[in-house]
């Protein structure tokens, strides 16, 4: 073999590099190369795919980058000869990209020296530091840049890079840098700067560049290359072009050979958090949940919690995930100590350790959970803990663990973010000279979300028509389909943060954040998991900060607050309201569609709840899984099991396999499984292509079904039953953790509605509807509401005299500083003292004064009138304060019913009347019904309402359903329109206000419309 | 001893005349609303009152035509037949009024200066009537005719005959009622009134042009500033914009007759480019430049096709009207059928509207040369081809043909140099570099060779994969 590639570039090197990890590797195995290079720029995005790829076809991946020299000095390539180069390589990376913009990186000379060891350098290419020397005619320089190089990274680990693309002045570039390797005594290599696998691609990368540089192709000029030759060449083509150059050739194997760095595997070893003398981590943790167990369980039922907790701590400690407990434990601790409300979900609350260490809310054992399901000595991936703190104190909790552990050991994940549809069309069309607005029409007309689907789709072309076959159009299209997937920038994970007790740096480079005092490893959790390194999920949760402002408002009420870890989960009340459909703002449960089960459902438990929060997702309503359980609970049907041995796994559900958790049961109760083993098969069946793996399961099931006396066709039967249900099935103990917040914002709707509300109109946007919807809600039950007074509302909501004080926050335009501008002025005398001492924006005065908030200074008319001449006399008093006559002007004072228009224009909710009173006379003049008054009526009879339409749904697997919710003062009703009715009435169900006619459907306490004519008022 | 002339504006408009000539045209059609969409960039040119009274306006999508009033009829807009009505209408206006008092404002609406004219036709009634009969001959379709003493009001009295009904007359507003007739109408009769004003207008509680006339001019001022004061004189019935004889026609149009046999699409290009000159040239001597481009390709075969963009910023710079004409071209389907290839530029405006300091140098380039090329490319772009001759003459020369003979390899061996320069025999190579770009637009394929010829002279040549071998005279800066 006479040639291995090291320098070649995957897409990767964002928005300059074509091919994918593991089509290089396949080029590679290809062309029967021993080892291949991955040479990024700035970056280690690829590693982990790289290595994978290169693991899988039995090549040596050789990890390294093309680093960007600040002062325009060019570029170095390196390669990680030792696991210390490996190290230094992304400490240099991450001091490439420290104090630069997003996407940037320049890295000081300077550092190179402190950071050499174990590395190999080239040269680089075109754009590298010699031939930029040359390039400039400054031999000499060139001569001492080689040098200084060779000294600091050694003799031997110094090679004199050459290229050849054939562009013009490669031949005189590679004699005068083999004239310097001869000086210098040097060796040479020769290397490919592969940026695609073959010359077809060199278009693509072309558009790249424009992406890039934000040019159109034609503008480009010398921002493109001048041809398609950096392409994955062949040995040998590579062996022709270098002839006369052997040793460079030669020393590509060479180097190959060197570099044996390899990917820093995880787990990675985690801080240690501060541990009592003589005590290890293990150890910690057995005594913490040993001394919680005495206080959360009872004594009767101690054992099989002892039992249990061993068993975990068991496999915890064999897998050394001690510490990683007692981390989590750690940040729960303090923001419990710092009043954030937070909770653990997901597979962690499968866990007894973390539910007695605080973690999760659920006791898994009396929830029947599967520790298993969340860590097992099968699973072959590293475990997850996710935390959800409220969302606006979510940062303290980020920042506590950046203080607490350093920044040099902290960082998030980051999230490579790719091209979609719509990215890739506007992207491309912009590279390829299409018009903008042409652009903006073609985004707006696309509804597919893959960039590949593009050429095929069917919105464009019913936008487009004909148009779409236009050489140019078919350019574009595909193009932009081939961009699909393709790595566009980088963004930050919602919550993933990676901790780590030797500095991150050495193990995976680390780049600052847009977001101020944050950082992210180069790697995104798929990188992470693929190299198994284990992250905390630290997430933010809108209902948690509601909960929590609405607990300090009743102890503002009361004195102190509600102490929701002491409910019990068995309020008759709170089940009561759920029942009656009052679910508005209640996590979870609220949707239209939650709202349409929960009066057939009739939950009246917390396993109810639970069962509720699984059964309303795509997964459970596509496979069909809704209805039976729905029929069996209310006795219609009867509950089978097709052995009577799966009665203990699927009892709770009444037969039907809900929960991914049952699959382990049903596979340990019927097939012998183990825990683990059930976890490993929960996980193929949700894997679309795992077809090769499921039948190797479906004959270990049969066989194990078998030597439990089962015969095998109920095993048969039983498996296909996993199959069809099992993938779409959801977390149990996920569902059980999000049932506490659901009862904790029941319990506090139902018994401090009040305050409830005013905590959830603090943190909107949240939820399933919009405010005027949940500010209705309230009303209806009684809850009063005032006005935003530009005297008396704080920024956010607030209880005042027993009613919900809107705040300035409402008031559209009104920014945090225009707010906290008021704030520090008030109190007013007048508008033109507001103006005068305030200086505020106009559109913010004017949305003030539409919202009411200044209806203490006088009518709003006439307060928008004076709005211009308060500007003007704060911009240049009157020599005499006095308003000319000129200047006046008799306006008539705003209607009831403008005031409401325009309440709701300034503040997006109206307080003084439902917003459907605006159409009174329309719905009058129809004859319409008080939706209230519809569960009164009987079902089939044929009905017309009228109302607000707030939510309009047409679910993908709807087949073209529509689903509306109309609300008037009374309350809100399922509104479901057919297709062909849509189709007729499309502007109606798209309309502010809407008359319904159709016919009641009541089911079961579930009142739907079904439409026959849905028109817009 | 000098006397005042009473102004006297007389506004007439064929309000939808579009819609009304398809009527004409299609009779079967009377039952439906009906909507002339433009087929080059399916936009609605004229609405009837129906499907305005549905939201569909001049400049709306087709879509939403079809979402706003799914009934309408959508008929494609015969342009041609609109301009040769409207140019009929404004030749019988200037044979009955006399030059220099028409003028020719939007498609199928003049005003004209009938002040002084009563006394040769007895009264302003009278004189709309004769007005009529010269142009009854010319289309039976019914003018609004207003008249009053200045061109705003005069417009919005021919705007309430055509509500009205009208067939006969004019509704006339006496000199120093303006104000009270236009008192009770809505604010939107306003022209080009701002959306902003109008949104605080209607704030205010103010509706109709009364309400706002009602206002005291300082008021206005202070709430609006100059650009209310003259929207205030409006309301009032106050109008000092003259009657503008001269106005840019509303489209320009060039034509070609393309022979049958057409080879390809780059003869077709060919005949584009040539057409696009011819239109430049006609917009430079109008002093016009174009906002918009449209291509019609008519083959005896086929359909008409038609295709058309925005320019932005208008020009009427010739090379750019060619590459949008030849852009728009790739869309049609070609046959080798004879046919005609027309152009249209419309609408059309004073080349000086709109003008602004342009940005020379553009960002992001890395080379002076590079940045030359683009402050060329940009100037032309700007002020048209004349501009250019002038720094063409600076340009790098022209490659010349050559005749090479070549190894296998491809490398040349000998050249035979043009002009009679002689025969050259390659002693050896000294560079190769591979050139592959544009590829989308017109893809060029070239190796280029560096060599020295017996007796020591360097030459540059290339091979274009398409037209063969050429001596490169550029040289690097």
């Amino acid at each position: 073999m006479s040639y291995v590639e090291l320098h070649a570039h995957s897409y990767y090197s964002l928005l300059d590099g074509v091919p994918t990890p593991e089509a290089l590797v396949a080029q590679a195995v290809q062309y029967q190369m021993p080892a291949l290079a991955l040479t990024d720029h700035d970056a280690l995005y690829g590693a982990p795919r790289f290595w994978r790829a290169a693991q899988a076809a039995g090549i040596k991946p050789i990890f390294g980058c093309e680093l960007t020299l600040a002062g325009a000095a060019g570029h170095l390539t390196l390669l990680a000869e030792t696991q210390a180069g490996y190290a230094n390589l992304c400490q240099l990376i991450t001091l490439a990209r420290n104090a630069q913009t997003k996407g940037s990186a320049a890295l000081p000379r300077a550092v190179l020296a402190a950071h050499s060891a174990g590395l190999i350098a080239l040269s680089g290419c075109r754009g590298g530091v010699l031939a930029q020397a040359l390039r400039q005619r400054q031999p000499e320089h060139a001569l001492q840049l080689a040098a200084r190089l060779a000294q600091l990274f050694g003799r031997n680990n110094f090679f004199i890079e050459l290229q050849r693309h054939h562009e013009r002045g490669d031949r005189a570039r590679n004699c005068a840098l083999q004239t310097l390797a001869s000086q210098l005594q040097l060796p040479l290599v020769a290397t490919g700067n592969v940026h695609y696998l073959e010359s077809t691609d060199a278009p693509l990368h072309d558009v790249l560049t424009c992406i890039r540089s934000r040019v159109a192709l034609e503008h480009a000029g010398s921002l493109l290359r001048t041809n398609a030759e950096y392409r994955f060449r062949t040995p040998q083509e590579m062996a022709a072009l270098f002839a006369e150059w052997p040793a460079a050739l030669a020393n590509t194997l060479v180097i190959a050979a060197r570099c044996q760095a390899q990917l820093p595997h995880g787990p990675q070893q985690l801080p240690k958090i501060e541990l009592p003398p003589g005590v290890n981590a293990a150890e910690y943790l057995t005594a913490l949940c040993q001394a919680a167990l005495q206080t959360r369980v009872a004594a009767a039922a101690a054992p099989a919690y002892r039992e249990t907790l061993a068993r975990e701590l068991e496999i915890i400690s064999e897998q050394q995930l001690a510490n990683y407990f007692l981390v989590v434990w750690d940040l729960v601790r303090f923001a419990r100590q710092r009043g954030i409300l937070c909770q653990g979900r997901g597979s962690a609350a499968n866990s007894l350790t973390a539910y007695l260490l605080g973690i999760t809310p659920v006791d898994p054992l009396a929830a029947g959970l599967v520790f298993e399901r969340f860590l097992s000595r099968e699973r072959i991936t590293q475990p997850d803990i996710d935390i959800d703190f409220a969302a606006d104190r979510r940062e303290e909790a980020i920042q506590y663990l950046y203080q607490k552990y350093g920044p040099a050991h902290t960082a998030m994940a980051c999230t490579m973010i790719t091209f979609r549809a719509r990215s890739a069309l506007r992207d491309a069309g912009l590279a390829l000279g299409f018009a903008p607005a042409l652009l903006d029409r073609a985004c707006a007309a696309v509804d597919d979300y893959s960039a590949g689907r593009l050429p095929d789709s069917s919105s464009l072309r019913a936008a487009f028509g004909a148009q779409l076959d236009t050489p140019r159009w078919q350019q574009l299209l595909q193009m932009a389909a081939r961009l699909a997937g393709f790595p566009r920038h980088l963004g930050l994970h919602n919550g993933g943060m990676i901790l780590c007790a030797q500095p991150l740096t050495q193990h995976i480079p680390v780049e600052p954040a847009s977001m101020e005092a944050r950082s992210a490893v180069q790697w995104d959790k798929d990188a992470l998991e693929m190299a198994d390194w284990i992250k905390l999920d630290v997430l933010g949760l809108r209902m948690l900060s509601a909960i929590d402002s609405a607990c300090r408002f009743v102890s503002q009420h009361t004195g102190s607050p509600p102490d929701l870890s002491a409910l019990s989960f068995d309020d008759a009340g709170v089940y009561a309201m759920l029942c009656r459909g009052e679910t508005i703002g209640v996590f979870q449960v609220e949707s239209r569609a939650q709202a349409a089960l929960i009066p057939k459902f009739q939950p009246r438990s917390f396993a109810d709840l639970t069962v509720q929060i699984a059964l309303i997702r795509p997964g459970p309503v596509q496979a069909n899984m809704v209805h039976p359980y729905l029929r069996r609970r209310s006795g219609r049907e009867p509950v089978v099991h097709l052995h009577p041995s799966l009665a203990a796994a699927l009892g709770e559900t009444l037969g039907v396999i809900l929960f991914q958790e049952q699959v382990l049961k049903v596979a340990r109760d019927l097939a012998g499984f183990s825990a683990g083993e059930g976890e490993l098969l929960r996980r193929a069946l949700s894997h679309k292509h795992a077809s090769a793996q499921l039948e190797t399961f479906r004959q270990r099931f049969i066989a194990g079904a078998q030597q439990r006396a089962v015969n095998a066709d109920t095993a048969q039967a039983v498996f296909e039953q996993l199959k069809a249900f099992g993938g779409y099935s959801f977390s149990k103990a996920h569902a059980a953790a999000f049932a506490v917040i659901t009862y904790w914002s029941a319990w506090l709707r139902h018994h401090h509605p009040l305050q409830y509300f005013a905590g959830l109109l603090c943190h909107q946007p949240m939820g399933f509807y919009a405010p005027h919807v949940v500010v209705s809600d309230a009303r209806r039950i009684g809850v009063r509401f005032l006005p935003v007074h530009i005297q008396h509302s704080q920024a956010a909501v607030t209880v005042e005299q027993n009613a919900i004080r809107l705040g300035l926050g409402y008031v559209d335009g009104l920014g945090a500083a225009h707010i906290e501008l008021l704030e520090r002025a008030r109190p007013f005398h007048s508008l033109l003292d507001l103006v005068q001492r305030t200086r505020l924006p106009r559109p913010q005065l004017e949305a003030l004064i539409l919202a009411g908030a200044l209806d203490c200074f006088g009518e709003r008319r006439a307060l928008l009138w004076e709005m211009a001449g308060a500007y003007r006399t704060a911009q240049r008093p009157p020599a005499l304060p006095l308003p000319t006559a000129d200047e006046h002007a008799q306006l008539h004072p705003l209607q009831p019913a403008e005031r409401l228009a325009a309440e709701y224009a300034a503040t997006g909710i109206t307080v003084a009347a439902h917003l459907s009173s605006l159409r009174r006379a329309a719905f009058a003049a129809a004859g319409t019904r008080q939706i209230a008054s519809l569960r009164t009526l009987r079902n089939g009879q044929p009905v017309t309402v009228g109302g607000v339409i707030v939510t309009v749904q047409r679910p993908p697997t709807a087949k073209g359903m529509c689903f509306l919710a109309l609300e008037d003062s009374s309350g809100l009703v399922n509104i479901v329109v057919p297709p062909q009715v849509y189709a007729q009435y499309r502007s109606g169900c798209r309309a502010p206000f809407a008359l319904v006619c159709g016919r009641l459907q009541l089911d079961g306490g579930a009142v739907h419309v079904v439409a026959q004519r849905v028109e817009p008022v | 001893m000098f006397y005042k002339t009473r102004t006297r504006i007389l506004c007439l408009h064929y309000f939808n005349l579009a819609v009304g000539l398809e009527r004409q045209r299609q009779p079967e059609l009377a039952a439906r609303p009906l909507v002339v969409v433009r087929i080059w960039d399916a936009q609605v040119l004229d609405a009837c009152p129906l499907a305005a009274a549905a939201g569909v306006q001049p400049g709306a999508a087709r879509r939403r035509v079809e979402q706003l009033c799914p009934e309408a009829a959508l008929l494609p807009a015969a342009e041609d037949d609109y301009q040769q009505l409207h140019a009929a209408l404004r030749t019988t206006l200037l044979h009955f009024a006399g030059a220099g008092r028409v003028e020719a404002a939007a498609l199928g609406e003049f005003y004209v200066d009938v002040a002084g004219l009563t006394s040769a036709f007895g009264s302003e009634t009278d004189l709309a009537e004769q007005l009529r009969a010269a142009l009854a001959p010319v289309t039976a379709l019914a003018p609004a005719i207003g008249i009053a003493e200045n061109k705003f009001t005069a417009a919005r009295a021919a705007a309430a005959h055509h509500a009205a009904g009208c067939a006969s007359g004019a509704l006339l507003v006496a000199g120093g009622s303006a104000a009270e007739f236009l008192a009770p109408q809505p604010l939107q009769a306003l022209p080009n009134l701002p959306a902003e004003m109008l949104r605080r207008l209607q704030l205010f509680g103010l509706h109709t042009l009364g309400n706002f006339a009602a206002l005291p001019a300082a008021a206005v001022a202070t709430q609006f500033d100059a650009a209310g004061l003259c929207y205030h004189a409006l309301a009032r019935g106050r109008d000092a914009r003259p009657l503008l004889p001269h106005t840019p026609p509303l489209i320009l149009r060039c034509s070609h007759a393309l022979p049958e046999g057409l080879p390809d699409r780059q003869a077709l290009h060919n005949h584009a480019g040539r057409l696009a000159q011819r239109l430049a040239a006609a917009l430079q001597a109008a002093s016009v430049h174009t906002t918009a481009l449209a291509v019609e390709l008519q083959q005896d075969t086929g359909p008409a096709q038609q295709a058309g963009a925005a320019v932005k910023p208008p020009c009427a710079d010739a090379r750019r009207l060619q590459r949008m004409a030849q852009r728009l071209l790739e869309q049609f389907e070609l046959t080798t059928a004879a046919g005609t290839l027309r152009l249209t530029a419309y609408p059309l405006r004073a080349w000086h509207l709109g003008a602004s300091q342009p940005e020379l140098l553009p960002e992001r380039t890395a080379r002076p040369s590079d940045n030359m090329h683009q402050t060329v490319r940009a100037l032309r772009q700007r002020f048209g081809a004349p501009v250019m001759q002038l720094a063409s003459t600076l340009g790098p020369p022209q490659p010349l043909p050559l005749q090479v003979r070549s190894a296998p390899d491809g490398s040349p061996q000998l050249v035979r140099l043009p002009k009679n320069n002689g025969t050259r025999t390659v002693q050896q190579v000294l560079e190769f570099w591979r050139e592959q770009r544009s590829w989308w637009e017109q893809p060029v394929q070239r190796e280029y060779y560096l060599v020295e010829a017996v007796g020591g002279r360097l030459l540059t040549l290339f091979h274009d994969a398409r037209a063969g071998w050429f001596l490169d005279r550029r040289c690097e800066l």
